[in-house]
Protein backbone atom coordinates (compact mmCIF):
# COMPACT_ATOMS: atom_id res chain seq x y z
CA UNK A 1 0.00 0.00 0.00
CA UNK A 2 1.35 3.45 -0.93
CA UNK A 3 0.74 6.58 1.15
CA UNK A 4 -1.23 9.52 -0.19
CA UNK A 5 0.98 11.96 -2.12
CA UNK A 6 -0.94 14.90 -0.59
CA UNK A 7 -2.21 15.88 2.83
CA UNK A 8 -4.54 18.56 4.17
CA UNK A 9 -2.49 21.65 5.02
CA UNK A 10 0.20 20.99 2.40
CA UNK A 11 1.50 24.18 0.79
CA UNK A 12 1.72 24.35 -2.99
CA UNK A 13 4.96 25.37 -4.75
CA UNK A 14 5.46 29.13 -4.86
CA UNK A 15 5.81 30.77 -8.29
CA UNK A 16 7.54 34.18 -8.23
CA UNK A 17 7.68 36.78 -11.00
CA UNK A 18 8.85 40.34 -11.53
CA UNK A 19 6.34 42.20 -13.68
CA UNK A 20 8.25 44.47 -16.03
CA UNK A 21 6.78 46.35 -18.99
CA UNK A 22 8.65 43.98 -21.27
CA UNK A 23 6.87 41.00 -19.66
CA UNK A 24 3.49 42.75 -20.02
CA UNK A 25 4.19 43.58 -23.68
CA UNK A 26 5.20 39.96 -24.33
CA UNK A 27 1.91 38.75 -22.84
CA UNK A 28 -0.08 41.29 -24.90
CA UNK A 29 1.43 39.85 -28.08
CA UNK A 30 0.94 36.23 -26.98
CA UNK A 31 -2.68 36.73 -25.90
CA UNK A 32 -3.81 39.36 -28.42
CA UNK A 33 -4.99 41.73 -25.66
CA UNK A 34 -3.63 45.17 -26.55
CA UNK A 35 -5.78 47.28 -24.22
CA UNK A 36 -3.87 50.56 -23.69
CA UNK A 37 -4.10 50.22 -19.89
CA UNK A 38 -1.54 47.42 -20.28
CA UNK A 39 0.79 48.72 -22.96
CA UNK A 40 0.47 52.52 -23.32
CA UNK A 41 2.34 54.32 -20.54
CA UNK A 42 0.97 57.75 -21.49
CA UNK A 43 -2.62 56.44 -21.41
CA UNK A 44 -1.97 54.62 -18.13
CA UNK A 45 -0.50 57.69 -16.41
CA UNK A 46 -3.92 59.33 -16.76
CA UNK A 47 -5.70 56.30 -15.27
CA UNK A 48 -6.47 55.88 -11.54
CA UNK A 49 -3.46 53.53 -11.30
CA UNK A 50 -0.98 56.08 -12.76
CA UNK A 51 0.85 53.15 -14.33
CA UNK A 52 0.35 50.33 -16.78
CA UNK A 53 -1.10 47.18 -15.19
CA UNK A 54 -0.58 43.51 -15.97
CA UNK A 55 -3.36 41.54 -17.65
CA UNK A 56 -5.52 39.73 -15.08
CA UNK A 57 -5.20 36.40 -16.89
CA UNK A 58 -1.42 36.77 -17.06
CA UNK A 59 -1.26 36.96 -13.26
CA UNK A 60 -3.86 34.18 -12.98
CA UNK A 61 -1.59 32.03 -15.17
CA UNK A 62 0.89 31.92 -12.29
CA UNK A 63 -1.77 30.17 -10.21
CA UNK A 64 -2.39 27.62 -12.96
CA UNK A 65 1.40 27.18 -13.25
CA UNK A 66 1.57 26.46 -9.51
CA UNK A 67 -1.25 23.91 -9.79
CA UNK A 68 0.39 22.23 -12.80
CA UNK A 69 3.64 21.93 -10.82
CA UNK A 70 1.75 20.42 -7.88
CA UNK A 71 -0.73 18.12 -9.61
CA UNK A 72 0.60 17.56 -13.17
CA UNK A 73 -1.80 16.37 -15.84
CA UNK A 74 -4.63 15.99 -13.29
CA UNK A 75 -4.80 19.80 -13.21
CA UNK A 76 -5.09 20.04 -17.01
CA UNK A 77 -7.75 17.30 -17.13
CA UNK A 78 -10.04 18.31 -14.28
CA UNK A 79 -9.05 21.65 -12.75
CA UNK A 80 -11.57 24.23 -11.63
CA UNK A 81 -10.59 27.79 -10.73
CA UNK A 82 -12.70 30.49 -9.15
CA UNK A 83 -10.77 33.75 -8.79
CA UNK A 84 -11.40 37.34 -7.67
CA UNK A 85 -9.06 40.05 -8.91
CA UNK A 86 -8.54 42.13 -5.74
CA UNK A 87 -5.88 44.65 -6.74
CA UNK A 88 -4.17 45.36 -10.05
CA UNK A 89 -0.55 44.35 -10.48
CA UNK A 90 1.36 47.41 -11.64
CA UNK A 91 4.40 47.49 -13.89
CA UNK A 92 7.40 47.13 -11.53
CA UNK A 93 5.57 44.97 -8.95
CA UNK A 94 6.88 41.57 -7.90
CA UNK A 95 4.40 38.80 -7.19
CA UNK A 96 4.32 35.35 -5.67
CA UNK A 97 1.63 32.71 -5.65
CA UNK A 98 0.29 30.99 -2.55
CA UNK A 99 -1.80 27.89 -2.14
CA UNK A 100 -2.72 25.33 0.47
CA UNK A 101 -4.70 22.07 0.36
CA UNK A 102 -7.89 22.52 2.40
CA UNK A 103 -9.79 19.28 1.87
CA UNK A 104 -9.13 15.87 0.36
CA UNK A 105 -11.89 13.37 -0.32
CA UNK A 106 -10.81 9.92 -1.47
CA UNK A 107 -13.36 7.93 -3.44
CA UNK A 108 -13.03 5.02 -5.88
CA UNK A 109 -9.28 5.42 -6.12
CA UNK A 110 -9.50 9.13 -6.94
CA UNK A 111 -8.67 12.12 -4.74
CA UNK A 112 -10.91 15.18 -4.89
CA UNK A 113 -8.68 18.03 -3.73
CA UNK A 114 -9.78 21.55 -2.77
CA UNK A 115 -7.21 24.33 -2.29
CA UNK A 116 -7.22 27.99 -1.45
CA UNK A 117 -5.02 29.83 -3.92
CA UNK A 118 -3.94 33.34 -4.79
CA UNK A 119 -1.29 35.81 -5.75
CA UNK A 120 0.29 38.33 -3.39
CA UNK A 121 2.29 41.40 -4.29
CA UNK A 122 5.58 41.93 -2.45
CA UNK A 123 3.88 44.91 -0.76
CA UNK A 124 1.71 42.31 1.03
CA UNK A 125 -1.43 43.26 -0.90
CA UNK A 126 -3.52 40.45 -2.39
CA UNK A 127 -3.69 40.64 -6.19
CA UNK A 128 -5.90 37.57 -6.62
CA UNK A 129 -7.65 35.25 -4.18
CA UNK A 130 -9.71 32.18 -4.90
CA UNK A 131 -10.31 28.45 -4.81
CA UNK A 132 -9.07 25.59 -6.97
CA UNK A 133 -10.47 22.06 -7.20
CA UNK A 134 -9.36 19.01 -9.09
CA UNK A 135 -9.65 15.25 -9.26
CA UNK A 136 -6.21 13.77 -8.77
CA UNK A 137 -5.39 10.58 -10.62
CA UNK A 138 -2.02 8.87 -10.51
CA UNK A 139 -0.73 8.83 -14.06
CA UNK A 140 2.47 8.19 -15.95
CA UNK A 141 4.92 11.06 -15.53
CA UNK A 142 3.46 12.61 -12.39
CA UNK A 143 6.21 11.18 -10.23
CA UNK A 144 3.96 9.26 -7.86
CA UNK A 145 3.45 6.00 -9.73
CA UNK B 1 -14.28 40.87 -38.25
CA UNK B 2 -12.96 43.70 -36.04
CA UNK B 3 -9.27 44.60 -36.41
CA UNK B 4 -7.12 45.24 -33.33
CA UNK B 5 -6.74 48.93 -34.28
CA UNK B 6 -10.49 49.26 -34.76
CA UNK B 7 -11.11 47.54 -31.45
CA UNK B 8 -8.99 50.12 -29.65
CA UNK B 9 -10.38 53.20 -31.36
CA UNK B 10 -14.08 52.45 -31.57
CA UNK B 11 -16.53 52.01 -28.73
CA UNK B 12 -19.82 50.22 -28.92
CA UNK B 13 -23.27 50.35 -27.35
CA UNK B 14 -22.71 48.03 -24.39
CA UNK B 15 -26.26 48.56 -23.11
CA UNK B 16 -27.54 46.84 -26.24
CA UNK B 17 -25.75 43.57 -25.51
CA UNK B 18 -28.29 40.87 -24.69
CA UNK B 19 -27.93 37.92 -22.35
CA UNK B 20 -27.48 34.82 -24.49
CA UNK B 21 -26.01 36.80 -27.39
CA UNK B 22 -23.00 35.11 -28.98
CA UNK B 23 -20.33 37.73 -29.56
CA UNK B 24 -17.53 35.73 -31.12
CA UNK B 25 -16.66 32.40 -32.64
CA UNK B 26 -13.04 31.77 -33.44
CA UNK B 27 -10.93 28.79 -34.42
CA UNK B 28 -7.38 28.76 -33.05
CA UNK B 29 -4.58 26.43 -34.09
CA UNK B 30 -2.39 25.79 -31.05
CA UNK B 31 0.81 25.32 -33.00
CA UNK B 32 4.24 25.10 -31.40
CA UNK B 33 5.01 28.80 -31.93
CA UNK B 34 1.71 30.03 -30.44
CA UNK B 35 2.17 27.85 -27.37
CA UNK B 36 5.87 28.74 -26.98
CA UNK B 37 5.01 32.46 -27.12
CA UNK B 38 2.45 31.95 -24.36
CA UNK B 39 4.78 29.81 -22.24
CA UNK B 40 7.53 32.43 -22.51
CA UNK B 41 5.15 35.30 -21.72
CA UNK B 42 3.92 33.65 -18.51
CA UNK B 43 7.24 31.91 -17.77
CA UNK B 44 5.49 28.55 -17.41
CA UNK B 45 7.50 25.54 -18.54
CA UNK B 46 5.41 23.06 -16.51
CA UNK B 47 3.82 19.96 -18.05
CA UNK B 48 6.55 19.87 -20.72
CA UNK B 49 7.70 16.48 -19.53
CA UNK B 50 4.18 15.06 -19.39
CA UNK B 51 2.67 13.92 -22.63
CA UNK B 52 -0.57 12.42 -23.80
CA UNK B 53 0.13 9.61 -26.23
CA UNK B 54 3.56 10.97 -27.08
CA UNK B 55 2.55 14.59 -27.68
CA UNK B 56 3.40 17.66 -25.62
CA UNK B 57 0.67 19.31 -23.59
CA UNK B 58 -0.43 22.94 -23.82
CA UNK B 59 -0.58 24.83 -20.49
CA UNK B 60 -4.32 24.92 -19.69
CA UNK B 61 -4.29 28.69 -19.18
CA UNK B 62 -2.97 29.21 -22.73
CA UNK B 63 -6.25 27.94 -24.15
CA UNK B 64 -8.23 29.91 -21.57
CA UNK B 65 -6.42 33.18 -22.34
CA UNK B 66 -6.54 32.73 -26.10
CA UNK B 67 -10.22 31.81 -26.00
CA UNK B 68 -10.90 35.19 -24.37
CA UNK B 69 -9.22 37.00 -27.30
CA UNK B 70 -12.31 36.81 -29.51
CA UNK B 71 -14.46 38.41 -26.82
CA UNK B 72 -11.94 41.21 -26.30
CA UNK B 73 -11.96 42.03 -30.00
CA UNK B 74 -15.72 41.72 -30.37
CA UNK B 75 -16.47 43.95 -27.39
CA UNK B 76 -13.86 46.58 -28.40
CA UNK B 77 -13.08 46.80 -24.71
CA UNK B 78 -12.12 50.39 -23.84
CA UNK B 79 -9.23 51.49 -21.58
CA UNK B 80 -10.42 51.61 -17.99
CA UNK B 81 -12.10 48.22 -18.23
CA UNK B 82 -11.30 46.00 -15.26
CA UNK B 83 -11.34 42.23 -14.96
CA UNK B 84 -13.20 41.50 -11.71
CA UNK B 85 -13.42 37.73 -11.54
CA UNK B 86 -12.71 34.59 -13.50
CA UNK B 87 -13.99 31.05 -13.29
CA UNK B 88 -12.52 28.28 -15.42
CA UNK B 89 -13.29 24.58 -15.60
CA UNK B 90 -10.80 22.45 -17.53
CA UNK B 91 -12.19 19.11 -18.66
CA UNK B 92 -9.59 17.74 -21.04
CA UNK B 93 -5.90 18.39 -21.63
CA UNK B 94 -4.87 19.88 -24.98
CA UNK B 95 -1.88 18.90 -27.12
CA UNK B 96 0.32 21.09 -29.26
CA UNK B 97 -1.12 20.98 -32.78
CA UNK B 98 -4.74 20.77 -31.61
CA UNK B 99 -7.33 23.11 -33.14
CA UNK B 100 -9.76 24.63 -30.68
CA UNK B 101 -13.08 26.32 -31.37
CA UNK B 102 -13.89 29.19 -28.98
CA UNK B 103 -17.42 30.58 -28.62
CA UNK B 104 -18.07 33.61 -26.40
CA UNK B 105 -21.56 34.48 -25.16
CA UNK B 106 -22.91 37.28 -22.96
CA UNK B 107 -24.35 35.80 -19.76
CA UNK B 108 -24.96 39.01 -17.81
CA UNK B 109 -25.18 42.73 -18.61
CA UNK B 110 -26.12 45.22 -15.91
CA UNK B 111 -25.47 48.82 -14.89
CA UNK B 112 -24.68 49.69 -11.27
CA UNK B 113 -23.35 53.03 -9.98
CA UNK B 114 -22.24 54.21 -13.43
CA UNK B 115 -20.34 50.98 -14.04
CA UNK B 116 -21.43 48.39 -16.55
CA UNK B 117 -20.91 44.78 -15.46
CA UNK B 118 -20.63 42.25 -18.26
CA UNK B 119 -20.20 38.52 -17.81
CA UNK B 120 -18.90 36.52 -20.75
CA UNK B 121 -18.92 32.75 -20.98
CA UNK B 122 -16.36 31.14 -23.27
CA UNK B 123 -16.85 27.56 -24.30
CA UNK B 124 -13.91 25.80 -25.95
CA UNK B 125 -14.04 22.50 -27.83
CA UNK B 126 -11.27 20.62 -29.62
CA UNK B 127 -11.19 19.18 -33.14
CA UNK B 128 -13.13 16.11 -31.96
CA UNK B 129 -15.91 18.47 -30.68
CA UNK B 130 -15.12 17.48 -27.10
CA UNK B 131 -15.38 20.27 -24.53
CA UNK B 132 -11.95 21.19 -23.18
CA UNK B 133 -12.81 24.18 -21.02
CA UNK B 134 -15.50 26.63 -20.01
CA UNK B 135 -14.59 30.08 -18.70
CA UNK B 136 -16.70 32.77 -17.10
CA UNK B 137 -15.21 36.27 -17.01
CA UNK B 138 -16.77 39.25 -15.28
CA UNK B 139 -15.53 42.65 -16.39
CA UNK B 140 -16.60 46.19 -15.59
CA UNK B 141 -16.63 48.84 -18.28
CA UNK B 142 -16.78 52.54 -17.35
CA UNK B 143 -20.18 53.93 -18.38
CA UNK B 144 -19.52 56.03 -21.48
CA UNK B 145 -22.20 58.56 -20.47
CA UNK B 146 -20.21 59.50 -17.36
CA UNK B 147 -17.93 61.89 -19.23
CA UNK B 148 -20.68 63.57 -21.22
Amino acid sequence: MTSNPFNIGDSLPIIRRSITQSVIDQYAKASGDFNPIHIDQQFAENSPFKSTIAHGLMIASSISHMLSEAFGISWANSGQLSLRFRNPVLEGDSISTFGQIETIVCQNGLMEIDCNVGVKKDSGQDAITGQAKLIYTIERGTGFE
Amino acid sequence: MVSILESLTTTMDYAALKTGQQISSESIHLDGETVANFRNAVDDQSLLSIDREGEILVPPMAAAALSFRGAIKALRIPGGTLHLSQEITFSKSINIGDKIQCEATITRNSLRKKLRFIQIETCVTDQTKEKVLVGKSTITIPDMDRNE
